[in-house]
């Protein structure tokens, strides 16, 4: 009995030194699928003020690009089409009508994709060590690097009625923001940029016209 | 962090020592596995139960029918959720990876009915000490992380079974309460509150007689 009650406190004691080394920083998840990164945000005004006044659109055929000036952080024109023709499709489904002269549009809607690229520098400083014969010392740190290149593809709709003559104030009455890791293959792009756009426009139903 | 884990590593050695006497003992180390039910604030940011838990408590017997004890505790609260964020003026949406962290350092009393030579005996409890609480939100690549300490209280009752002359084993319920604070995540004032259900070990006299 006390010999079984010894081994059974060594391994106890063995679980609990190796809990104490990770206690505290459990995070159970990580994950290496650059769409379950995809954030979709959408900015609006008061929901009151959205009546289904707004039937039609004008829309520039041409997609801005912003980027952040980084090296290697040039934008794709292969998705322009694609994204061109979602809001399209969206805003048909919302009852939108579409027109080429601005002065019969009641709105204005701008695409732009921006993207950036963030570095990291993680820095690692190991404990101190005892050894026999010549003593103790410390472990040299170490270093590693890395980046991380997100884009963001921006819907802005601008109320024309709004804008004041002779000022840069405009009226910006709605914003879908997709926002993701730059990563994957171009089919994957294609899908999580047309399945971010669609959600833009299911979280923003009361932009739906009468 | 490091000198936290320094701390519980020498808790745990100062544990294993412990006085031996061969008639009655004064020492008992329990070591359990919690469980983690979240209320109130809690839930509202993690509604799943904890099934990652662990707790090293040492007692000490004053009288045949009380103890002090010592406690040091931890749980893991994780959701995952894509449920849309609605704020005043912005909805979000992704896929979101919600983490509670809890580690209560906790001191206090409990009493024993019956006695000690009984193979069953109810106790009720009494602890109250620090929450190190860690809360964390990742939405997309953008990660949220707030670290913050509470004064907490932990009422207790459990069961404790008289194995054999050199173990127990427990099961206990507990009411745990950390104070409030403001989240950096929310923005709100919250508190921390669970219930935890453990089921333990204990060695009579420290784990190595």
């Amino acid at each position: 009995m006390k010999k079984r009650n010894f081994v059974l406190g060594l391994l106890m004691f063995g679980f609990l030194a190796a809990a104490s080394m990770t206690i505290y920083s459990c995070y159970p998840y990580n994950s290496t699928n650059p769409a379950e990164y995809d954030v979709v945000v959408t900015l609006h005004d008061a929901l009151s003020n959205y009546n289904g006044s707004y039937k039609k659109y004008v829309m520039r055929d041409s997609v801005a690009h912003i980027t952040d000036g980084s090296a290697g952080t040039t934008i794709t024109r292969s998705y322009d089409t694609l994204i061109r023709n979602k809001v399209r499709d969206n805003l048909a489904a919302f009852g939108y009508i579409r027109v080429y002269d601005t002065l019969s549009a009641d709105v204005v809607i701008t695409l732009a994709i921006t993207n950036s690229t963030s570095y990291y520098v993680d820095n690692y400083y190991p404990d101190d060590y005892w050894g026999w014969g010549y003593g103790g010392g410390y472990y040299y740190p170490w270093s590693s690097a890395y980046s991380v290149t997100t884009g963001s593809v921006v819907t802005t709709m601008t109320d024309k009625k709004k804008m004041q003559p002779g000022t840069t104030k405009k009226a910006i009455v709605w914003m879908g923001i997709l926002n993701g890791v730059v990563d994957g293959t171009t089919s994957s792009m294609y899908q999580r940029i047309s399945a971010g756009i669609d959600k833009c426009f299911s979280q923003s139903l009361y932009l739906k016209a009468q | 962090m490091k000198n936290i884990k320094c701390l519980i590593i020498i808790i745990v050695l100062v544990l294993m020592s412990s006085v031996r006497s061969n008639a009655q003992y004064n020492n008992e180390v329990f070591l359990s596995y919690n469980l983690g039910l979240p209320l109130g604030d809690s839930k509202d940011y993690v509604s799943t139960l904890s099934y990652i838990g662990t707790e090293i408590n040492l007692k000490r017997f004053v009288k045949p029918n009380v103890s002090l004890s010592i406690s040091f505790s931890w749980n893991v609260f994780y959701k995952e959720s894509s449920d849309m964020i609605s704020l005043p003026n912005a909805d979000v949406s992704g896929k979101q990876n919600r983490y509670i962290n809890t580690v209560p350092m906790l001191a206090g009393a409990q009493y024993y009915f019956g006695r000690n030579t009984n193979g069953i005996r109810p106790y009720v409890g009494a602890n109250l000490g620090a929450l190190y609480l860690g809360r964390r939100l990742q939405i997309g690549v953008y990660d949220i992380t707030e670290n913050t300490w509470h004064f907490m209280l932990q009422p207790e009752a459990g069961l404790i079974f008289n194995l054999n002359d050199y173990s127990d084993a427990v099961i206990g319920l507990s009411y745990n309460y950390g104070t409030s604070s403001t989240s950096s995540i929310t923005g709100k004032s919250v508190s921390e509150s669970w219930i935890g259900l453990k089921f333990g070990y204990g060695w009579k006299n420290g784990m190595f007689y």
